[in-house]
């Protein structure tokens, strides 16, 4: 078990992105949860997770990312997932997160174009 | 009773009815310490103020300073101290009383100050007004009051070793006055302090020591343990190791080297119990410790003789194998829980009505027995379904409305005719399914996403048909993750792997798959194998 880093940064047009580097399992996904809620927190924010850097995620950390995309799509906010190739990747796809939640390349593409 | 043993820890150690009783004794002494300044007090307004000079001579005159600074402490030791165990008085009234005692520490300050810029008489035999001593017991009990009712455990320890100090310095003076020779008190304190205020420093030196009986020096002292009765044994003895080396020296009096012998008493005496403190409560911290562990392991001992047949009864009902009746087939289902935890995995695999078979798989996240009991719910809806003549896609649409919004979980759904060796598969987001053929392996990626993963999802499923001697492997996450890779391939490639190299009969195929996964894992391993005779 490894730990979790997360580093959060305000993209210029809105958005608020969380890059998590490490594993997200039962042990550190409420360190996730904590800093989505804190991103909740702040009005008008919109959210993109950033699981590039991630390296391994169990079905826990899905649910974390499946009921923050719920909150964040009933208060009419964005929501969405930065993911490109790896094993976090195939979980995504596998699970079918990608058709329900938004997903993109990497942060950069948001903060060019925006919600 | 022996298994409620407190945790270990400063605050912890102590029998509650022992910290209530040593608060009680504490409290007592204060307010003896109280009682005793104003008669003290009283009794200097009996024999006047008229000889006593006005200005510093007052810090210099002993009786009336010391009667009066040390009524002040005592007041001040009483409100602050009781208020640690009193509801009755307010906060306030214990900042009133800490700012009383600090005031006394700088009076103190000030005392012996003045007392050192007029050096004339600082170890003058014949000196009969000794503010420096009443000043350095002001001094350190000024300051040993806010110490000792902190919530810093230095900084009580700290205020109970000034206490101590003063407590030793003055009883032994004190003692020495009963024995009928106050020059004693000169070998302690230069010059002397009075009878009475060695009377007053001993009640409010054991009034503060008590002030917070569980915590700092005394947690040990009041601890109920084995290294707290030795300390109540052995404490006063090293207590009083000055009084009795004054004792034996006294009965040969020698000049400087009584001096020296009692100064070192003094300091010796303070070490060794110091030293005894804490020698003890390491003791008496390992002694708790292993009685709690011991007490937790009697309970988890209990706990696994009483639940143990519910826990096996309970793991038979996630899992339900029903072939009877089926030819051509060879079915085997493995199942090891998580480590510690009651995860989300249910399985069945159940002959259905129209002689076809059934499997269902279901994975619920999260741990834990609502998890748990939702799995069963679900995987008894799945198979309800198919048993009512659902294909695996309808099954799961029905189904998906019934998963509660926080709720995430993983299916799989499988037909099998036995007569044709056809295959309806459809999978909620499942970890694929491993298809062994005698040539090649084939993986059922999932056909739908995960339950309730949006509202009315569209479920396809995969169709094949299984040869003589094929296998179909179905396990949860727990068993082959898609994440974890080697040599650039995913788990569930490298089962399928090896079980074209090694498989064969479904037990022996259920026994490879399940000897793959992690033998102690953090999650749920289901395995469920269908394979076609030969």
């Amino acid at each position: 078990m490894e730990g979790i880093e997360l580093r959060s940064d305000d993209l210029a047009n809105g958005w608020v992105s969380i890059a998590v580097l490490g594993e997200i399992d039962l042990a550190t996904v409420e360190s996730l949860e904590g800093a989505i809620n804190e991103v909740f927190d702040m009005a008008e924010k919109d959210l993109v997770v950033d699981l590039t850097g991630s390296s391994f995620m169990d079905s826990t950390g899905l649910k974390a990312l499946v009921m923050a995309h719920r909150r964040f799509d009933t208060a009419g906010r964005g929501f969405a997932l930065a993911v490109s190739g790896g094993p976090v990747s195939r979980l995504i796809d596998l699970s079918g997160l990608s058709s329900s939640i938004r997903t993109v390349e990497s942060v950069e593409e948001l903060g060019a174009v925006g919600s | 009773m022996a298994d409620q043993v407190a945790a270990p820890g400063v605050h912890t150690t102590i029998d509650p009815r022992v910290e209530v009783r040593l608060a009680n004794a504490g409290r007592a002494f204060r307010w003896m310490a109280v009682t005793f300044a104003a008669v003290m007090l009283l009794g200097l307004v009996f024999e006047g103020f008229d000889s006593i000079p006005p200005g510093p001579s007052l810090v210099r005159e002993t009786p009336v300073a010391s009667a009066i600074s040390l009524a002040f402490l005592a007041i001040g030791a009483l409100f602050a101290g009781d208020i640690v165990y009193s509801a009755g008085f307010g906060p306030n009234w214990r900042r009133f009383g800490i700012a009383m005692c600090l005031g006394c520490a700088l009076f103190g300050v000030f005392m012996t100050v003045v007392y050192f810029t007029d050096r004339t008489d600082i170890w003058g035999e014949s000196l009969a007004i000794p503010a420096f001593s009443v000043g350095v017991i002001l001094v350190i009990l000024g300051f040993s009051v806010p110490l000792s009712v902190s919530r810093i455990e230095w900084r009580v320890v700290a205020g109970q070793v000034g206490a101590l100090l003063v407590f030793s310095l003055t009883a032994v003076i004190f003692l020495a006055y009963l024995y009928g020779d106050p020059s004693v008190g000169l070998l302690f304190l230069r010059p002397a302090i009075s009878f009475q205020s060695s009377i007053e420093a001993v009640l409010l030196a054991v009034g503060i020591l008590l002030i917070r009986p569980a915590s700092g020096l005394l947690s040990t002292a009041s601890s109920p343990g084995s290294g707290g009765r030795m300390l109540r044994w052995f404490g006063p003895i090293v207590l009083f190791v000055p009084a009795l080396l004054l004792f034996v020296t006294q009965q040969v009096p020698s000049n400087d080297r009584v001096d020296v012998l009692a100064f070192v008493s003094v300091g010796l005496g303070l070490f060794l119990l110091v030293l005894l403190s804490f020698f003890v409560k390491a003791l008496d911290d390992t002694a708790i410790e292993a009685a709690t562990l011991a007490a937790e392991a009697r309970r988890a001992r209990r706990g696994l003789e009483q639940e143990a047949p519910i826990v096996s009864g309970m793991t038979d009902l996630f899992h339900l194998v029903d072939v009877t009746g089926l030819e051509g087939w060879e079915v085997a289902t493995r199942y090891r829980p998580g480590v510690g935890v009651v995860a989300g995995d249910a399985s069945a695999v159940h002959r259905l009505p129209d002689g076809k078979l059934g499997a269902v798989l279901v994975d619920l996240t999260g741990h834990g027995a609502d998890p748990a009991v939702l799995a069963i719910r679900l995987r008894d809806l799945l198979l309800q379904s198919l048993v009512a003549g659902a294909t695996p896609i309808e099954a799961m649409g029905l189904v998906e409305w019934l998963v509660p919004p926080d709720a995430l979980a993983s299916a799989m759904v499988i037909e099998v005719d036995p007569e044709s060796g056809h295959v309806s598969l459809c999978s909620a987001g499942h970890p694929p399914a491993i298809l062994v053929g005698s040539l090649h392996v084939t993986l059922m990626t999932p056909t739908g996403p995960l339950l309730y993963l949006e509202h009315s999802a569209l479920y396809e499923e995969h169709t094949f048909e299984m040869a003589h001697g094929d296998t179909l492997v179905a396990c949860s996450d727990g068993v082959a993750d898609v994440q974890r890779t080697r040599n650039g391939r995913t788990e569930p490639e490298l089962l399928g792997d090896m079980l074209l190299a090694e498989g064969g009969q479904a037990s022996r195929t259920a026994d490879l798959v399940l000897g793959y996964a992690d033998s102690e894992p953090t999650d749920d391993q289901t395995v469920v194998v269908i394979r076609r005779a030969l």
